[in-house]
């Protein structure tokens, strides 16, 4: 079971082996791996309400916040965003990941 | 292994790159008045997540999770211990003592209870504060809607039970602060937490309503669920309910959720008590662990 409803299609392994692996002081890497959470959070989220239809924000953000662990939020997505959900969320994230990845060699 | 090549520059660029999706989240309505509150932040979902999950018991899940979770579970873990413990204590004591109806506390059953209190949760409840007594000290509450805090005040701005609506009319105290640019965190603990006890009925209201008003407005009072233990600090935001609901408490929805009576009929017995906090030590909010006051 995902923390996040969206965890288990997300693949930060990489990124934040770069992070650990660099010689950043300790107290940044944990910054910018927090960073790398809210990013990979605020992106899939905001795709996630572009899909919506403004009527149904209001729900998903509420369900989000009262177990964002639960599974049924997929469901949901997959009947009011698109069927396809889970293939776009993954989608999704590996390009904010690639921009994260630049963002650190910048 | 090499070394990656991170930037020195890395970490602004990411805090950039955050700003600025967290700058297009919030052209979404109603991702704005969520971030307002920060519960939208992937922290603390996951926080809050990790809690749950650990309530119920999914231990395991959690140690499969891609994020650094014993950091996280491991305060949470320690705190839900202690929830128990004074919530088991609280039960222990009150259930022997505690009426199961509504009435007005004699003085052996109230030194009693108050002194069950103040062993479990180091609180000094009272059910007579300044010569100042409710009619009832036990007694059913209901669940109340969200009160508004500040014209323009929606129920979509409240952050929890946004199921319950809001009321149409104000609090007996009038707007928690008179403009949204003045309200306070105060102002937002105040609502989160208020409680409803029937101040109007009271034999002196309309002969003393200056001075009483004033007494009461915001009074600290700590409700206590005995049939489960939980309590919570809660402060006094309106007046009623109306005797013929035949409830003599109310509590805003996150009170009622605190003390688990915000499902099914959404009422219960409960102990309705002053807190004696000349200093104000006492912070509004669920009881999880003993307070020690100075």
């Amino acid at each position: 079971m995902s923390i996040l409803f969206y965890d288990h299609l997300v693949n930060k392994a990489e990124v934040i082996l770069m992070i650990e692996k660099s010689n950043q002081p300790a107290n940044h890497k944990g910054k910018m791996k927090q960073l790398v959470d809210d990013i990979i959070h605020q992106g899939l989220v905001e795709y996630i309400l572009q899909k919506l239809h403004p009527h149904q924000h209001h729900t998903f953000l509420s369900r989000l916040e009262s177990a964002p662990y639960d599974p049924e939020l997929i469901s949901y997505l997959r009947e009011h965003a698109s069927p396809e959900i889970e293939k776009e969320l993954q989608q999704e994230a590996d390009k904010l990941l690639e921009e994260i990845k630049k963002d650190l060699a910048t | 292994m090499d070394t990656p090549a991170i930037s020195s520059n890395a970490l602004n660029a990411l805090q950039r790159r955050s700003e600025s999706l967290n700058k297009k989240l919030r052209e979404h309505k109603a991702a704005k008045s969520f971030i307002t509150r920060t519960s939208l932040l992937a922290y603390n979902l996951r926080e809050k997540s990790t809690r749950l999950l650990a309530g119920a018991g999914l231990t395991g899940a959690l140690l499969m999770s891609p994020v650094n979770l014993p950091a996280l579970v491991a305060p949470r873990h320690a705190e839900t211990i202690k929830t128990v413990s004074v919530a088991e204590s609280l039960m222990k004591s009150l259930t022997p003592i505690t009426p199961h109806s509504p009435t007005k506390l004699e003085d052996d059953q109230a030194k009693k209870i108050e002194d069950a209190i103040y062993s479990s949760t180091g609180l000094k409840a009272k059910s007579i504060l300044e010569g100042q007594q409710l009619n009832h000290q036990v007694g059913f509450i209901g669940y109340e809607q969200h009160l508004r805090r500040y014209p323009g005040d929606t129920v979509y701005d409240h952050d929890d039970e946004q199921i319950a609506g809001i009321a149409p009319g104000l609090g007996a105290w009038g707007y928690f602060a008179r403009s949204q640019s003045e309200f306070t965190t105060q102002d937002y603990l105040r609502e989160k937490w208020y409680s409803v006890a029937q101040t109007l009925y009271l034999p002196n209201w309309q002969a003393d309503f200056v001075k009483l008003r004033d007494w009461y407005k915001y009074r600290k009072i700590l409700v206590v669920n005995p049939a489960n233990g939980t309590a919570v600090v809660t402060d006094l935001g309106d007046a009623g309910p109306a005797h013929w609901t035949g409830k003599q408490f109310g509590g805003s929805p996150e009170v009622m959720k605190a003390l688990n009576l915000h499902l099914g009929p959404r009422k219960g017995l409960v102990l309705f008590l002053f807190l004696d906090d000349p200093d104000n030590q006492i912070p509004l909010g669920p009881v999880t662990r003993k307070i020690n006051l100075k």
